[in-house]
């Protein structure tokens, strides 16, 4: 390849990439409900305080996650303006509990009710917005229809 | 599991390693763009390089970072945030890994491979650089569930 085809070749690049990036974007930071599983044993543990009658946000993070502490500061607020607790468990070392979570990428945080139960989760930081709307999961009485991540 | 040790005291100002991906990103799309001659070559020398003095030092360290903490840190706002060094320090060493095979086995005689290296590490320093997107640190959970648990 000569010089102008490289060139081209690195803007489609660019395009291509920038392209996938908005996507991605677009999609972080939202709840979806009915993706990874229910339940996982060792998430009651690792959280290590029982969980209050109106659940509790918790954020799984890494050390070397760039965008996990701004996403806690988040979270926790969120969390306290609605009564439920804020856990952030570091993952770093425990990657058997990612796998039985099912967790890919971090920050990844997950609604759980008071019995344990997963309620949602949300892949990414969120803003104030989303995750007012992420929490409100816990403090509806019904779990609604289960929408699987589109 | 707690969160402790998740968050280190000292941080280090999150525009800076966004700025340093900008540089980066120019130098990585000039080696693809010029080809794998002498004058290309140097130049991913030069980013595998400053790859290994953020691998080593921290983002801080690399001449990116000191440029931008000597021209254009005083010039701007304070930041509103700090972020952890250790993430962006992972992004430099996959940064070193990737630059580095691919410089040396162009060296041993597959030009090719110092362009398809310089075109994997441009597009993750341009998804840094633009959308705040830190692909070497999103992949560190990902690295670690796809070996086996220790």
């Amino acid at each position: 390849m000569d010089t102008p085809q490289r060139l081209l070749a690195v803007l489609a690049l660019l395009g291509l990439v920038s392209a996938l990036a908005v996507l991605v974007r677009s999609r972080r930071g939202r709840l979806v409900r009915g993706r990874g599983p229910v339940t996982a044993a060792g998430l009651v543990t690792a959280v290590g305080a029982p969980l209050p009658p109106t659940g509790a946000v918790v954020q799984l993070s890494t050390r070397w996650c760039s965008a996990c502490p701004g996403a806690a500061r988040v979270w926790r607020r969120a969390a306290t303006d609605a009564g439920a607790d804020f856990h952030e468990i570091d993952v770093t070392e425990r990657v058997d509990l990612a796998r039985d979570l099912d967790v890919l990428s971090t920050p990844t945080t997950l609604l759980v009710a008071a019995d344990g139960s997963i309620r949602g989760r949300v892949v990414g930081a969120p803003d104030a917005r989303r995750a007012r709307e992420a929490v409100a999961v816990l403090t509806t009485q019904q779990p609604g229809p289960t929408r699987r991540a589109a | 599991m707690s969160a402790a040790g998740l968050r280190p005291h000292r941080g280090i100002d999150p525009r800076g390693p966004r700025f340093g991906a900008a540089v980066t990103a120019a130098l990585l799309a000039s080696v693809v763009v010029l080809g794998p001659g002498p004058v290309g070559l140097t130049l991913l020398a030069v980013v595998v390089a400053s790859f290994a003095l953020g691998a080593v030092g921290g983002v801080t360290r690399t001449w990116q970072g000191r440029l931008y903490g000597v021209v254009l840190r005083p010039r701007l706002r304070p930041p509103t945030d700090l972020e952890a060094p250790e993430p962006p320090r992972f992004a430099q060493l996959v940064g070193l890994v990737i630059t580095g095979v691919g410089l040396a086995v162009a060296l041993l005689g597959a030009p090719v491979a110092a362009t398809v290296a310089a075109a994997i590490a441009l597009v993750a320093a341009f998804l840094n650089a633009v959308f705040g997107l830190c692909l070497g640190c999103e992949m560190y959970l990902l690295g670690r569930r796809l070996r086996p648990a220790r």
